[in-house]
């Protein structure tokens, strides 16, 4: 019965009787209505009730003395609320009903009949109801026909209503906001009258089919355009559905909305769209969208480039996070739900993975894709960090160069700014300043060193040359240490930028000990100039001697008779005097400083001369053969001496050659001669040892035998005799005392003429012719000695004759001299032989099959004829004989 | 008998070493140049030679002593150098030329004699 079974109904009572309304409730009560009451007796009261208890029905007496039921019924009609009103009254007449029924009362009832009072209550209550629900329906068919006018106006899209023909029975007022006509001037035109020829026709088909087919459900939706009022073609989307008025289909009903807008946007969209692919497409960059899963939807062709998957693989669905390694799919995960939660993220360092299996370093960032404000997928860009990270690599090692480079340099290397504060100093630059890195770093360079005056202003000054980007180099500072050693420093300063910093790089060279030492030196000079200046002085004086002493060696040089070579102590050769170029057949100016070994070739002068400069003690001669090319043969003895110093350094090898050829040849000759001298005397020894021997130990020899054997003693005696003295004569000679002659007017023919027979006696198969001119004087001469002269020419002449040879003899003389001349046809002799005749102890012929002589005679004969102050001459030729022609003074008193 | 062959070019150096070494066991055959001794031993096959050294012409004793000594024919044939050269390195040389003794003039005949008795085993 109440409209809220939960609320119980309230009952407001208008009485002045108490007992009336007491009344009333029990009759309510048993009829098992259950209510709230409240009771008024005045209008204020009744006013505050409707307001504070707000009542769901209202029973009031018709009279009251200060309020009556007509004047409450009016405040309650007044109400907003419709509140049923029962009127209770005693009797009534009928006008007075009408006129409460009239008033607005819902029923009255008669207190006498107070047992109607619940059924009234509950019939009032059901009407009430019954209404309230009618009035209810027809407020909401009020409103929402009324928010459908709102709307219907309001709206943006055109509302319309067409009937079964398709023509327009309602249009909204927007149609004059989209198409420029009122409604009115459309309403009862056809669906189709709007729109160019093809398009009536597609408009008109489909709406043909809408109202044939009308469904509940079915909705009808289409673009399409109509012509503007202006003649513009406006682009539509028309939405309806089928009208049903009273469940009968009666049209079709829609929107239509002005897409114009929508139209552009979607191009600019395209466009936008298109403009962004493209620009994708473009960029180096990976370009790609993915959906909220990871699929990817688009990746631009850099995206196929890098990750080595065909553009079909890509968009076949392949998932974004497979593009990663492994190990950084769930970070990705996790950070894409975080973006997605509205977090940014901003650019996220993962590694990326090709195709290929190939991974590499990748900056990724993503942005959500919004649609209708939701996030339908992300758009992201991957940039490829390999070769950033190269270059960062090399950069840090190239960094890392050079950081080593500056920290070890061996200079100190400093950077300060502008105002000269130290931003670094190396190690270097540490060791010298004796400061260690804090120490240095962020403190001035001018205070830090305390640099003042004329210093501070170089300072400055190079400073300021940096700042105007010119380097400078190599000035001197000098400044005390901490230890108070003073530091000398070569500064060169280079403006440079580093990044973006504009700084100044100091190079600090330490020259104290170098320019110490260049102090040191140049005083050293000094002393040296002057020292040099004295020496320079003595030298010309010493030089101006030696060139005079120089003369006179290169004098003596030249006159002495030996051959002199100067050696070094590398055996080359320094000096040769003109007699040595003769002897060794090479000139001094082609040896100069070569070796001597190479220079002459004679090897025992060599050995001789490594000898010396060994320093041997050993003899230091050698006998040289030297045959120069157009000179004789020589045999040269070579005496090495070692030159030194004041006895200590050996600086070099005097050796002299001596022309010995003839002294070896007379050695050689001496050697010779006693050879056979010895054998001459063995052989006559021979027959004499012998023959004795056996006449003294045979018995039986023969008289005859006895005989001859002492005759052969007896000759070999007197031949060793002979030899003897020959030998003696030598021994004379070769000691030079000579033998004094025993001058005395002789007549030479006849000594001569004598000689001559003996001999013939003697030497029966020679012939012996003399050919003696007379002479009226005699000669003044030793005529033992010319004899013994005679003697030897003859023997030789019958010695290298042939048998039956002829030998000349014969004299002449004029006013000084006498001549001599002895002739053979003998063997003669070569012009060696005739050279070398008169040498002591030389043989013509040394085999022993020649005839016995000693070799002396001639020398003999040659010291005679010298003694006499003569000359003698030998002629002769191979097989054609030999003649000896002597001549002595008449008398060598007149000669001398 | 033995066949002594004696080489020297003075006739009475012949003569003496023929007195010396005349016996009725000995026959004495002579030579005047190392042409001849190399010759008639040779020819002669004696069972000694006594050789000068110094002789004209091509062949010395000493030349004709390798010859001989060299010869497969006559190499078993003593030689004695009989000779004025008596340096030491005189006799080096005679040796190595192959003499089997080396005797210097002058000389002794009883000791040539007692060599000679030495060589020939008589």
């Amino acid at each position: 019965m109440t409209s809220d079974p939960q609320k119980p109904l309230r009952i407001l009572f208008l009485e002045d009787n108490p007992n009336d309304a007491e009344m009333a409730r029990r009759q309510l009560y048993k009829e098992k209505i259950v209510f709230d009451h409240e009771t008024v007796e005045t209008e204020a009261d009744f006013r505050r009730a409707l307001r504070d208890f707000v009542p769901d029905l209202i029973v009031s007496d018709y009279v009251m003395p200060a309020f009556d039921g007509m004047r409450a019924l009016e405040i309650a009609r007044s109400h907003p609320e419709r509140i049923p009103f029962i009127v209770l009254t005693g009797s009534i007449n009928e006008e007075t009903a009408v006129a409460c029924l009239k008033a607005g009362a819902d029923d009255y009832v008669l207190k006498e009949k107070l047992t109607r009072l619940p059924f009234a209550v509950r019939e009032v209550l059901e009407k009430h109801e019954e209404l309230q629900g009618r009035m209810r329906a027809e407020e909401k068919l009020r409103r929402s026909e009324e928010k459908f006018r709102l709307m219907a106006d309001n709206a943006i899209d055109c509302i319309w209503q067409l009937d079964e023909s398709l023509r327009f029975t309602y249009l909204s007022p927007s149609l004059f906001r989209i198409m420029g006509y009122t409604p009115g001037e459309w309403i009862g035109t056809h669906i189709s009258d709007h729109s160019t020829p093809e398009e009536a026709k597609n408009i008109a088909r489909i709406g043909i089919e809408a109202i044939r087919n009308p469904e509940e459900h079915a909705q009808i939706s289409f673009e399409t355009w109509m012509r503007h009022k202006n003649g513009d073609l406006v682009p539509l989307e028309i939405v309806g559905k089928p009208l049903f008025i009273n469940g009968e289909p009666a049209g079709l009903q829609g929107s239509t909305r002005d897409i114009r807008e929508r139209k552009k946007a979607e191009t600019a969209l395209r466009e936008s769209e298109k403009r962004f692919r493209d620009l994708a497409e473009m960029l180096p960059i990976v370009i790609f969208e993915m959906d909220l899963d990871g699929g990817i939807i688009y990746a631009n062709r850099e995206a196929h480039d890098i990750f080595g998957y065909a553009p079909e693989e890509l968009s076949a669905g392949l998932n974004a996070f497979e593009l990663l390694v492994a190990e950084d799919r769930p970070l990705a995960r996790e950070n894409f739900a975080r973006r997605l939660n509205g977090e940014d993220l901003g650019t996220v360092k993962y590694t990326g993975l090709t195709k290929n299996g190939h991974a590499f370093p990748a900056l990724v960032e993503v942005n959500p894709i919004q649609e209708n404000g939701y996030p339908k997928g992300f758009r992201g860009i991957v940039v490829d960090l390999s070769e950033e990270m190269e270059m960062i690599d090399r950069l840090s090692a190239s960094q890392k160069r050079f950081q080593v480079l500056f920290e070890f340099a061996p200079d100190g290397y400093f950077l300060i700014d502008f105002d000269g504060k130290i931003i670094d100093a190396n190690r270097q630059a540490q060791n010298l300043l004796q400061q260690n890195h804090d120490e240095l770093v962020g403190k001035s360079m001018l205070s830090k060193f305390r640099l003042r005056g004329k210093t501070r202003q170089r300072a400055l000054e190079l400073l300021s040359r940096n700042a105007a980007g010119h380097p400078t180099e190599r000035e001197e500072f000098a400044l005390t240490r901490p230890d108070k050693s003073r530091l000398v420093a070569e500064i060169s300063t280079y403006p440079v930028k580093i990044g973006k910093e504009s700084l100044i790089l100091g190079i600090a060279r330490d020259i104290t000990q170098a320019k110490a030492l260049q102090d040191e030196l140049t005083q050293h000079r000094n002393t040296l100039e002057k020292i040099v200046e004295e020496r320079t002085r003595e030298l010309h004086s010493a030089l101006r001697e030696s060139e005079a002493n120089r003369d006179r060696i290169d004098t003596i040089l030249k006159s002495v008779s030996d051959g002199l070579l100067v050696t070094d102590t590398n055996g080359h050769i320094i000096l040769m005097n003109a007699r040595a170029e003769d002897y060794l057949g090479v000139r001094f100016s082609e040896s100069i400083n070569r070796n001597v070994s190479d220079a002459i070739k004679q090897e025992p002068l060599a050995r001789l001369i490594h000898k010396a400069l060994s320093g041997s003690s050993g003899n230091l001669n050698v006998d040289i053969e030297s045959a120069p090319v157009g000179a004789e043969t020589r045999i040269l003895e070579a005496a090495a001496k070692p030159i030194s110093i004041q006895g200590r350094e050996l600086i070099g090898v005097l050796t002299t050659f001596r022309d010995v050829t003839r002294e070896r040849e007379i050695d050689r000759m001496k050697t010779e001669f006693l050879s056979t001298t010895a054998h001459e005397l063995r052989t006559p020894l021979t027959s004499i040892q012998g023959f004795s021997e056996i006449l003294l130990t045979r018995r039986e020899l023969k008289e005859e035998d006895r005989k001859k054997f002492l005759g052969y003693i007896n000759r070999q005696a007197i031949n060793l005799a002979n030899i003897i003295n020959d030998l003696l004569d030598i021994s004379r000679i070769e000691s030079g005392a000579g033998f004094a002659l025993k001058r005395a007017p002789c007549d030479l023919n006849e000594i001569i003429s004598r000689r001559v027979e003996l001999f013939r006696i003697s030497h029966e198969k020679c012939r012996f012719i003399t050919n003696l001119e007379t002479i009226d004087r005699p000669v003044f001469a030793d005529g033992e000695k010319i004899d013994q002269v005679m003697a030897n020419l003859l023997s030789n002449g019958v010695r290298y004759s042939p048998p039956n040879g002829k030998i000349r003899i014969s004299t002449t003389a004029d006013d000084n001299d006498f001549q001599v001349t002895v002739s053979d046809q003998g063997i003669g002799m070569t012009e060696e032989q005739v050279r070398n005749m008169f040498d002591k102890f030389y043989r013509a012929d040394t085999s022993d099959t020649a005839p016995p002589g000693t070799g002396l005679g001639m020398s003999i004969v040659k010291l005679i004829i010298d003694k006499h102050h003569g000359r003698i001459r030998v002629n002769s030729r191979p097989g054609e004989g030999t003649s000896v022609v002597f001549t002595i003074p008449m008398d060598p008193e007149k000669e001398d | 008998m033995k066949k002594i062959l004696i080489v020297d070019d003075q006739p009475e150096v012949r003569e003496l070493v023929d007195v010396t070494l005349s016996s009725e066991d000995t026959h004495i055959i002579k030579a005047a140049s190392g042409e001849e001794a190399v010759e008639v031993t040779r020819g002669e096959s004696p069972d000694l030679i006594i050789m000068d050294i110094m002789m004209p012409g091509e062949i010395d004793g000493l030349e004709a002593t390798r010859i001989l000594k060299s010869d497969p024919r006559t190499r078993n044939i003593s030689i004695l150098l009989l000779t004025a050269k008596g340096q030491d390195r005189d006799i080096e040389k005679g040796l190595e030329a192959g003499a089997d003794a080396y005797f210097i003039k002058p000389f002794s005949p009883l000791e040539l004699i007692h060599k000679v008795e030495e060589i020939l085993g008589t």
